[in-house]
């Protein structure tokens, strides 16, 4: 089985002051000086990947696909020694937005494919529409099955649960096709061991040379970005934890209606 | 211009999407004396909410929510036979999904989990929506038709009269093309969380100790117990406990959140707390701009005697 995981790479926003937030909204902050990190979203993808490798009993060849201009050096011999055959980078611009990234993919299955799954995240950094997967499968023509949990081989097809906004579903589909991973049942990549990096430490990125897609839907770029003030004028506690604890207490108790 | 609103079938836990795409459709339709078109995934047997004056098309065969595939062939003959322009659908999983095919088929443009509309015009539609993790707001603008809008659970629900159907259409279902389900079995919907008085959070912080803990003191006080999405991937608690975006929102007369950074995600399912306090051991954790109280402890130990408490006699 060959599979092609496109992913992204984000920065780690999890710890921006309130202050840093404002200034990201008014433009006055660089991203770039942010610890990169690979989009949670694409590494559940990748995760499954290799998981699907595995039950094939090493069967299996995955390429990653990174879209993006950002040196990955770092995070590509991890993915390699993870068991990656090929990391590819296609020099596309930071804010890639979902209708030119499926366009950038499906050039890429043309001319390197065709594979037989295309594994993804559901969200793209950093602006979230979610749509990228979708977009690429109507223009491959392939099935999509979206906000998948986790995926396992069953002969030429492949045995998939996914969900919608009301159900948990399992179903057989058939390849070529796209899955996107949303809630994983394995939502972080493996740790590779010492050996296994030593084993990479010479693979590099693969650049082929590739035209460039041009973008052509503007409206997924923001013309204006505000950040919304949720701050509270937060009251700071003083006291031991037993203390604390007494007033947590007396607001549960008061709350449930003097139990 | 024309507008039209998909909705999910009678499911009672879909009641709130709908009302937001069947409100919305209504206010942006420049041709209120018409009846709306509204066009339902599911089989609709109208126990939900009324509909208001509308021509009612419904997917017939399909108990449960289809394919996205399928339900964009479906809106997808009706938007073209019906000459719509503005479609909107509800947020999350199926609508986004139908929505983003509905304009790579179309030509159109996809705008999802929209907070609000800011302007429809025959030449552009601008909508709001949160980008970069629910930390930041943006406005996008499109003029590519037709404009195909999901709509977030923070979308205001516009109110609307009640009408006649009249006009009752049933359309066949479109076959599934290369996904064939085996089972499916409803999502468990009402944890609880939403209606609770008093809830308990726990985040990454929070040991496996600590989360036993909290599940004792939940049960002896009868307090709702949650947790993050990153306590629930670390596997400390079940998904159905999470709070926040992809979870539950929660509207409690209190709210204390352990060991949890306050991200946005998260932030939005307790924003809406009477009284929101916080415990995390770090004094520059997030979370302390965003509650009411905040305690510079650690977790394990406030547990500790928030569960000597609950068991005293």
């Amino acid at each position: 089985m060959k599979i092609l995981v496109p992913f992204r790479i984000g920065r780690d926003l999890e710890n921006l002051t309130e202050e840093e937030w404002r200034r990201i909204a008014r433009g006055e902050m660089d991203l770039n000086y942010l610890q990169k990190q690979l989009n949670p979203s694409d590494e559940a993808a990748l995760e499954q990947a290799l998981l699907l490798r595995d039950a094939l009993n090493g069967c299996g060849e995955i390429t990653g696909l990174y879209l993006g201009s950002d040196p990955i050096d770092g995070i590509a011999r991890n993915l390699y020694a993870v068991g990656l055959k090929e990391i590819v980078q296609l020099p596309a611009p930071p804010d890639l937005d979902p209708a030119s990234a499926a366009r950038w993919v499906e050039k890429f299955w043309l001319e390197q494919g065709p594979f037989d799954l295309i594994l993804m995240g559901c969200t793209e950094y950093p602006f979230d529409f979610g749509v990228t997967q979708t977009l690429l499968a109507e223009r491959l023509g392939i099935p999509l099955v979206s906000h998948g949990r986790w995926a396992q081989p069953a002969g030429a097809k492949l045995q998939v649960e996914y969900e919608d906004d009301l159900f948990l579903h399992t179903a057989t589909v058939s390849l070529p096709a796209v899955l996107s991973m949303d809630a994983a049942a394995h939502p972080y990549l493996r740790i590779s061991t010492l050996r296994e990096k030593m084993a990479v430490k010479n693979r590099t990125v693969e650049k082929p040379p590739f035209t460039a897609v041009p973008a052509e839907n503007p409206e997924f770029t923001p013309e204006h970005i505000y950040r919304v003030d949720n701050t509270k004028s937060c009251a700071m506690f003083k006291g031991t934890a037993e203390e604390c604890a007494a007033w947590l207490m007396e607001q549960v108790e008061s709350a449930m209606g003097g139990k | 211009m024309k507008t039209a609103a998909v909705i999910l079938g009678d499911f009672t836990a879909a009641k709130g999407k709908n009302l937001r795409a069947v409100g919305a459709a209504l206010s942006f339709s420049s041709s209120p004396q018409d009846p709306l078109e509204i066009w339902s995934c599911c089989q609709w047997r109208g126990e939900s909410f009324l509909l208001p004056r509308c021509n009612l098309t419904q997917l017939a065969g399909a108990e449960m929510l289809p394919e996205g595939a399928q339900c964009a062939d479906f809106v997808e003959s009706l938007a073209a036979a019906k000459k719509v322009s503005l479609v909107f659908l509800p947020g999350g999983m199926l609508g986004n999904e139908v929505a983003a095919r509905l304009a790579a088929r179309t030509g159109g443009s996809v705008f999802t989990d929209v907070t609000a509309v800011r302007q429809v015009s025959p030449e552009a539609v601008t909508v709001e929506r949160e980008i970069y993790g629910y930390n930041l707001n943006g406005c996008f603008t499109s003029s590519r038709w037709p404009v195909f809008i999901t709509l977030s659970d923070g979308f205001a629900e516009k109110e609307f009269a009640p009408g006649t159907v009249e006009e009752k259409t049933v359309f066949p279902l479109p076959p599934s093309r290369g996904v064939q389900r085996n089972s499916s079995q409803l999502k468990r919907q009402d944890t609880g969380l939403a209606q609770a008085k008093a809830l308990m959070v726990c985040g990454r912080g929070v040991s496996k100790e600590g989360v036993q803990l909290l599940q004792e003191f939940c049960r002896r006080t009868g307090c709702a117990l949650g947790a993050t999405k990153a306590a629930i991937m670390d596997g400390k608690m079940p998904e159905s406990a999470m709070v926040g975006i992809s979870g539950a929102r929660a509207k409690p007369e209190v709210t204390a959140v352990f060991g949890a950074s306050g991200a946005a995600a998260f932030m939005k399912g307790v924003s809406e707390s009477k009284l929101l306090a916080a415990v995390n051991k770090d004094p520059d954790a997030l979370i302390f701009h965003y509650c009411d109280v905040g305690m510079e402890q650690d977790s394990q130990a406030v547990l500790e005697e928030l569960h000597r408490m609950a068991i005293k006699p």
